[in-house]
């Protein structure tokens, strides 16, 4: 059942898959264009450190946002034929409804770690592309890693909110807005002052949801392919 | 038969026209009655225009202060209002005042008696004794607690520990005892609290990334470069111990990029002196032919910043102990790698080595947490999975 089920949501989201996964090897290329020897006119390794770590941090934000745009779109496109046909093929099949839930999310598991392994082969390319003077490493099995991490993160998110009903996605967004709105307002609310939630709860919340144990903590690690 | 027009439209009209008058009447008698405004007429004379800027002069002064007397009533206000609900007490230690609330007074008494004794024990200044320390310990970071500046806050979180709690202490009396500095040559070479945070990992990353041939050499291992790059050299401050002639070029043609001089080559675009200084610098005439387009102070040009040199600082007092404090203050003639190797009770070169090797010992683990930070992803994956499988949308009613 595995097998179909990978068939069908590769041949529903390979025309978007493929473009993601080609964005996934070139980018680690393209944070190191033009990095492969000292800076035009110089031979000093000094100068060159700085001009690679300062071209990598420009990159910096683009791979945990491709990172969620894979998974977002991966997980989005699971449920798609399922709410358009009212659910029916789900319900004709001799399976629980949590095998087949299981199975689904198994199968858009399994594609999101094609874009990952595509970085990963485009990090190892641009580690060898690059002469790294000393003092600066390059960690491409570490930034493929976190990109497949988050990948899934972002997948599984949107997975469990997109295999629910309207209503429940309706609840889930207004509890969303409500925790922003009571956020915003709380600020001036003393009595929270000396609680855990201090001056600022909107920031709190998003601090417990960004940094760790929250979900999406492998968002704000270090994801430089080269650093010291 | 003529035919005379409506009375009714001919009184509207008249109406109408007596109103414009009538209006207009006002609006004239109006602008005559606003308080010291008058119309101004070409035979004014220069003398009534600065009459009247002179008495609004007045006006605005005495605006001012109404506003300060205001601000400082509520001020008033709210610090009267803050002891009332925070009970506030003051603590003296060593010629410190401590304003902080009542439930952490003898906590604070503690915190800045130990601190005192262990870091400045001995140390006579009159600064302290002129300045007022708010001390809180909270779990928010806004200090409600009013003192008129300068006082210094220290604001202790809740969830931090004693010893960080002592940190936060003693960089807080360090930036008052820093301004003794002021003046001798550790002051003007340090610039800041040798007390003030600095993570290690980030003076390891600093210096990678120096573009510094000299900083290159000091993480290499050899020591001179270390006290050369901190600024400490025997030569003084020297740009080429910093750098080499290359890394000097790069430096000055981005300092004369950074006003708007873009040059790569060719005829210099200014024809003077500077013009030729520079015109020799693009081409590489001689290896200092760019040291004359570095103008200005040397530490402006110093490879490490002085929130680095402010570590090296850090650690001659942490290895000085009881009493270092006062070797780095007493003598404000004393150069300052003289004035670091007294208060650290070494010398100059083994206190650099150990800064070194400290450094060098404290590189970041670029991606240090990584086995957690899957852990943590793998359980939330699985989380909502969990979440995915139990959907409402098959259970029937």
């Amino acid at each position: 059942m595995y097998q179909p089920m990978l068939y069908l949501h590769w041949k529903q989201i390979r025309l978007v898959l493929l473009p993601f996964m080609v964005a996934a090897f070139a980018l680690p290329l393209v944070t190191v264009a033009g990095l492969g020897g000292a800076p035009a006119g110089t031979t000093e390794t000094a100068l060159n450190a700085y001009a690679i770590v300062e071209m990598v941090r420009f990159w910096l934000p683009v791979f945990p946002a491709l990172a969620a745009a894979v998974g977002i779109t991966l997980a989005l496109s699971a449920w798609n034929w399922d709410h358009r046909l009212g659910h029916v093929y789900a319900l004709s099949l001799p399976l629980s409804r949590t095998e087949y839930a299981l199975l689904k999310m198994g199968a858009g598991a399994t594609l999101a770690m094609l874009p990952g392994i595509a970085l990963w082969l485009g990090a190892h390319v641009a580690s060898a592309a690059v002469a790294l003077p000393p003092g600066l490493h390059a960690y491409p099995n570490q930034l493929a890693l976190r990109f497949a991490l988050a990948t899934l993160i972002s997948y599984s998110v949107l997975f469990a909110m997109a295999s629910g009903t309207v209503k429940t996605s309706m609840w889930i967004l207004a509890g969303v807005s409500a925790v922003v709105v009571l956020g915003i307002l709380g600020t001036d609310w003393t009595f929270l002052q000396d609680s855990a939630l201090g001056t600022d709860p909107l920031q709190t919340v998003i601090d417990w949801l960004m940094q760790g144990p929250g979900p999406f903590e492998i968002f704000t690690t270090n994801w430089s392919l080269i650093d010291v | 038969m003529s035919r005379r027009p409506p009375t009714r439209g001919r009184t509207v009209l008249a109406g109408a026209w007596t109103g414009r008058l009538l209006l207009a009447a006002m609006s004239a008698g109006g602008a005559l009655t606003l308080p010291g405004v008058s119309p101004v007429s070409a035979q004014e004379t220069e003398a009534e225009l600065l009459r009247r800027i002179d008495s609004l002069t007045v006006l605005a002064g005495e605006a001012a202060i109404a506003a300060q007397a205001a601000r400082d009533a509520r001020a008033k206000a709210e610090a009267r209002l803050a002891e009332a609900e925070y009970s506030l007490d003051t603590v003296r230690v060593a010629d410190m005042t401590i304003v902080t609330r009542e439930s952490d007074a003898a906590e604070a008494r503690e915190l800045f008696t130990e601190v005192w004794n262990e870091s400045f024990g001995g140390y006579r200044s009159r600064a302290p004794g002129n300045r007022t320390f708010t001390y809180l310990r909270a779990a928010y970071t806004v200090d409600p607690i009013p003192a008129r500046p300068p006082a210094e806050r220290v604001v202790v979180p809740t969830w931090q520990s004693r010893s960080q709690a002592k940190a936060r202490v003693r960089s807080a009396i360090g930036q008052v005892l820093a301004e003794d500095l002021g003046g001798s040559p550790v002051g003007a070479w340090l610039r800041r609290n040798p007390f003030s945070d600095r993570a290690p990992g980030d003076v390891y990353r600093q210096m990678v990334l120096a573009r510094s041939s000299g900083v290159e050499r000091c993480l290499a291992g050899d020591v001179p470069s270390c006290t050369a790059a901190l600024g400490l050299g025997p030569d003084g401050n020297t740009v080429s111990a910093w750098y080499s002639p290359e890394e000097r070029r790069v430096r000055a043609l981005e300092g004369l990029e950074r006003v708007g001089l873009h040059v790569t080559s060719g005829p210099s675009p200014v024809g003077d002196v500077f013009g030729s200084a520079l015109a020799r610098c693009v081409d590489r005439a001689t290896p200092d032919a760019c040291d004359a387009l570095l103008g200005g102070d040397p530490d402006s040009f110093a490879p490490l910043p002085f929130s680095v040199r402010a570590t090296l600082a850090n650690l001659a007092l942490e290895r000085g102990g009881r009493g270092a404090w006062t070797r780095l203050a007493q003598d404000p003639s004393m150069a300052a790698g003289e004035a670091l190797a007294g208060a650290a009770d070494s010398s100059l070169e083994e206190l650099v080595s150990d800064w070194r090797a400290w450094v060098v010992e404290s590189r970041p683990e670029a991606q240090a947490g990584l086995g957690g930070d899957s852990v943590l992803a793998l359980v939330w994956i699985l989380f909502f999975a969990a979440l995915a499988t139990r959907s409402t949308r098959w259970r029937f009613a």
